[in-house]
């Protein structure tokens, strides 16, 4: 698991218990309410989303809703902004434009 | 009045209007787009966290609850997670979300759909770990969250002093603020005096002497120039400000970074104004392309009203007084005088700060290789060389680029890509339209829309007439 990039401030605490999901395969866990950029961040994972044409590297940025950089697919629901999706439990999450190889 | 008043956007000035609205027991439907109210300024956290009475969090969560108490009644509905996606008529919005889809006839509708970030795109921009200064705050107000890491901050105006605080506040490793404008002075009268709620003041008066006793670099007259790393952002270059607004290159300085905040600015977000068809004009006091409002805050097509950030950039108190000077020409009730004496001094001095904050060129760090277009990935290099850039026409551009027709619709370019080309908007008559769908929505949704009819644009009868006078 790569190095957390992110952390709760202090004095922040999220409600007892974990919500278990995956993104692009992997296991990860969050709480309840908690977006998907939040958990996956936290956990060390800034990249999420490659490009359609040249496969490139994006991640959280406006963090209100307008650019979509954050987007993500979720199996059953769709392609979701993930700095404003909260996680579901059992979730598979993956990058929103289909492609995982560079 | 039985049709329902409509507001877009449960942001700080839609929130007011609906309280005002809530107290006269006007029939109101406030749409948003985000699952939580608040907008960004009164952004809070997941509703299942809890916090500790000492985090620093910075999110005035006491008048933000005061407001929310006003409109837990029954003539008020919040619809969250949902999208205004279009405008069959001038009186009525179709919308789409996660609580259904259809259309509403409204009595009157409110344009409070808020601000956006300014873009300035340079060289590694895209990265992942460079963020919005809107995005910082976000982190801290709507996730609890703080970077580990170096946190590099830059950009112009009040924001970067508000992200730079806020990251202090919430324990980041702030290692530089690199600020546009020369005169720091000039930034913290603005934060003072404008942004900062009165509940928080003394809070947002301490940014900057928290900025300066943390020990970090704070430079003025600089700015960024490219961002690199490998995959994610490793280190940033910065460089004084030259006379043409462009990085002095010979001087340019590389530092280590692992979150860069960029914040250069806000543009009024006035997409749903335009679909409506409201006559717009482009204001500098105002900080960007605007309905064209009356002293009631109503736009040029009636009982349509404009209010917030979105009819200009002024922040949270003049949004507020907004929201309730609207509220109040709606329901045909008299603006009290001390309520209109507060808000003409804050608009003047708003129009002020708006034209202080300009700098005397526009800022430019792209370079050919620089994406512009974030969706489409499209470089300024590919954007100059095509025939409809000599044109100066945007809207033909974005036609045979495919500029701003990604998943932002333009939100985060088109606005750029017209200044870094030189093209003058000031009419806006080659802006692209704002066309339903206004936002992305889900086809499933749109199946929903159990009231689905023709989908006619608005701003169609204005197209025609200056079609004629051409």
């Amino acid at each position: 698991m790569s190095q957390p990039r992110m952390r709760f401030i202090e004095g922040v605490k999220p409600q007892e218990g974990c919500v278990h999901f995956t993104f692009e395969g992997k296991p990860c866990t969050g709480y309840v309410g908690e977006t998907i950029a939040s958990a996956l961040m936290r956990a060390g994972i800034l990249l999420l989303r490659r490009t359609r044409n040249g496969h490139q590297a994006r991640g959280y940025y406006c963090g209100m809703g307008i650019c979509w950089e954050c987007a993500v697919y979720i199996e059953g629901i769709g392609v979701v902004r993930s700095c404003t999706h909260s996680i579901g439990d059992g979730k598979a999450v993956s990058f929103a434009d289909g492609c995982c190889s560079k | 009045m039985s049709d329902p008043v409509v507001i877009i956007g449960a942001g700080a000035a839609g929130l007011a209007c609906a309280a005002e609205l809530a107290s006269a027991s006007q029939e109101t439907v406030l749409i948003d787009d985000n699952p939580v109210a608040g907008g960004q300024y009164f952004r809070q956290l997941p509703p299942s966290y809890h916090t500790t009475s000492d985090v620093r969090l910075l999110r005035d969560k006491a008048r933000f609850d005061g407001l929310m108490a006003k409109l837990r009644v029954p003539s008020v509905r919040h619809l969250p997670s949902t999208v205004v996606w279009g405008a069959p008529d001038s009186k009525t919005v179709a919308y789409a979300g996660i609580h259904g889809s259809g259309r509403i006839r409204a009595s009157a509708i409110v344009l409070a759909s808020g601000a956006q970030e300014k873009s300035l795109p340079f060289t590694g921009w895209t990265l992942p770990g460079v963020i919005s200064a809107g995005g910082c705050l976000n982190l801290a107000k709507a996730h609890g969250l703080v970077p580990l890491g170096r946190v590099v901050i830059v950009g112009n105006g009040p924001l970067v002093l508000v992200a730079a605080g806020t990251m202090i506040a919430a324990g980041a490793d702030v290692t530089a603020v690199i600020e546009a404008q020369p005169d720091i002075k000039l930034a913290s009268v603005a934060l003072n005096g404008l942004f900062a709620a009165p509940g928080i003041l003394a809070t947002a008066a301490k940014h900057r002497a928290r900025i300066l006793r943390s020990g970090l670099r704070l430079k003025t007259g600089w700015m960024i120039c490219e961002a690199r790393g490998d995959e994610t952002l490793r280190e940033i270059a910065i460089a004084p400000i030259g006379m043409d607004g462009r990085p002095v290159l010979k001087k340019k300085r590389w530092m280590q970074a692992d979150i860069l905040v960029v914040g250069y600015g806000l543009l009024p977000g006035s997409e749903t104004a335009r679909m409506f068809g409201c006559s717009m004009e482009m204001n500098p006091q105002l900080n960007g392309f605007v309905p064209l409002r009356d002293a009631h805050l109503e736009t040029s097509v009636r009982d349509i009203y404009a209010i917030g950030d979105g009819a200009g950039i002024g922040g949270v108190e003049i949004a507020l007084l907004e929201g309730r000077i609207a509220a109040l020409s709606i329901l045909g009730a008299p603006v009290p005088p001390s309520l209109a004496r507060r808000y003409r001094s804050l608009d003047r001095y708003r129009r002020k700060l708006n034209i202080a904050y300009r700098m005397s060129n526009s800022l430019i760090a792209a370079t050919e290789e620089t994406i512009v277009c974030r969706c489409e990935e499209i470089t300024l290099g590919r954007l100059s060389f095509d025939p409809n850039s000599e044109r100066e026409n945007l809207n033909a551009l974005k036609t045979s680029s495919r500029l701003g027709m990604g998943r932002c619709q333009g939100r985060n370019c088109l606005s750029v890509a017209s200044s870094l080309l030189g093209f003058d908007l000031q009419d806006g008559a080659t802006y692209p339209r704002a066309r339903p769908p206004l936002r992305p929505v889900r086809l499933c949704e749109l199946a929903a829309d159990a009231d689905a009819g023709p989908a006619r644009e608005p701003d169609e009868i204005n197209l025609s007439k200056s079609r004629e006078t051409q």
